[in-house]
């Protein structure tokens, strides 16, 4: 074990350099390299490809999953489901009132936030969603030459917020009972849906057809570049979900270093992706942010590693340098 | 073009505890330890004397 003087005098002794020096070509170094990991990524794409899977479509989930697809069009349309009560960046939640402190202080529970810092709230409504206009009206009211359908829709936006609820609670209630007809048709016992019915069974055809898809991004932009909107519809249903939980990649499988198919992932995000799995981040709403503050204080730790005693003190301890420079140490013994 | 060696398939998983990781993550992090150990105990080019009197 060396004692402080002796490591002061060895810190002294290396601060200007007396020996010999050697030529070092670090371009060459470098081109060998890159050149190496081209040819080796040319190798690897040639004998095991890339992942291709098919991308999910709200298409594919209304022919496969109809009565989930009505389900989650009724949320969205009275505004239940997670999207429509997510916060910010797309809503204000409308129960604006913090239980925290017990006090009211303009912040609502269900935006993310740790002690003061509410990120969430602070960073606003920046990419606002609509449920019920950009899931269901809007889309619908792109159809043309349905005249009853837009009745349907100037009924239901002329109703009270009171029967549109209990329109689309009757009909969400009777969804449970529905049954699928030999042409894939969706029927429903008779009950007081006044328009939620037909809008949403144009909808359904609607989505089937594969216009949804388009009618949802539907945008001024020439190319179409952002997905959100259809993502977070995709999102409310179980068609994303189930297809994440087949090819491991929710939260709660570790899912944030894993790839499609078989594939190796992200390996090197396994501890963000740990403090998903254990508590109090399983089962915490504010598992985002805390996972974000610990990762912050070890990166930190990992930047700061020359000042942490004890730390800074493991190549001294484990000197895995003289098995590196084993000749030069070997020709100094 | 299809590839020599087909990964589009489910993979399979090791459980242990709560980790949950798949065999390709499992492999790669085998592969990452081995060029570790290649780095620190395979020796310089150029020879051994060269190295050992460069060093010097």
């Amino acid at each position: 074990m060396m004692t402080r003087a002796q490591r002061a005098a060895e810190d002294e002794r290396y601060r200007t350099w007396k020996g010999p020096y050697r030529p070092y070509d670090i371009i060459k170094e470098g081109t060998i390299a890159i050149t190496v990991i081209a040819i080796l990524v040319v190798v690897l794409a040639v004998f095991f490809s890339s992942p291709d899977e098919r991308a999910v479509t709200v298409k594919q989930w209304a022919r496969t999953m109809p009565v989930n697809f009505l389900q989650t069009a009724a949320g969205e349309l009275d505004g239940t489901t997670e999207t429509a009560i997510y916060g910010p960046p797309y809503n204000n939640y409308p129960n604006d009132v913090s239980k925290d402190s017990g006090a009211y202080d303009g912040l609502d529970d269900y935006t993310q936030h740790l002690w003061f810092i509410h990120l969430q709230a602070w960073l606003g409504v920046a990419h606002p969603i609509n449920t019920a206009q950009d899931f269901v009206i809007n889309p619908l009211r792109t159809m043309p030459q349905q005249p009853a359908l837009q009745a349907a829709i100037d009924r239901y936006q002329a109703a009270p917020a009171r029967q549109q609820q209990a329109w689309t609670v009757a009909y969400t209630s009777a969804l449970n009972k529905a049954q699928l007809t030999a042409s894939g048709a969706v029927s429903l016992p008779s009950g007081s849906y006044g328009p939620v019915s037909e809008m949403l069974g144009e909808l359904l055809t609607f989505a089937r057809a594969g216009g949804l898809d388009g009618a949802i991004l539907n945008s001024s932009q020439l190319y179409q570049t952002d997905y959100t909107k259809a993502l977070m519809f995709l999102a409310d249903g179980n068609a994303l979900a189930a297809r994440a939980q087949a090819e491991h990649l929710l939260g709660n499988q570790w899912g944030m270093m894993n790839e499609t198919g078989s594939y190796p992932g992200q390996v090197w995000l396994w501890l963000y992706t740990f403090w998903y799995q254990i508590r109090p981040f399983s089962t915490s709403t504010n598992a985002d942010i805390d996972v974000m503050a610990i990762m912050t204080v070890l990166s930190l730790g990992l930047v700061l590693i020359p000042f942490i005693p004890g730390i800074r003190d493991i190549p001294r301890r484990i000197p895995l340098y003289r098995v590196i420079w084993r000749n030069h140490y070997r020709s100094l013994s | 073009m299809a590839a020599i060696f087909n990964l589009n398939h489910p993979a399979s998983y090791i459980h242990w505890l709560f980790i949950d990781v798949s065999v390709s993550n499992v492999l790669v992090v085998v592969v990452m330890f081995a060029v570790f150990a290649a780095a620190i105990l395979l020796p310089f080019p150029h020879g051994h004397s060269n190295s050992a009197k460069e060093d010097q």
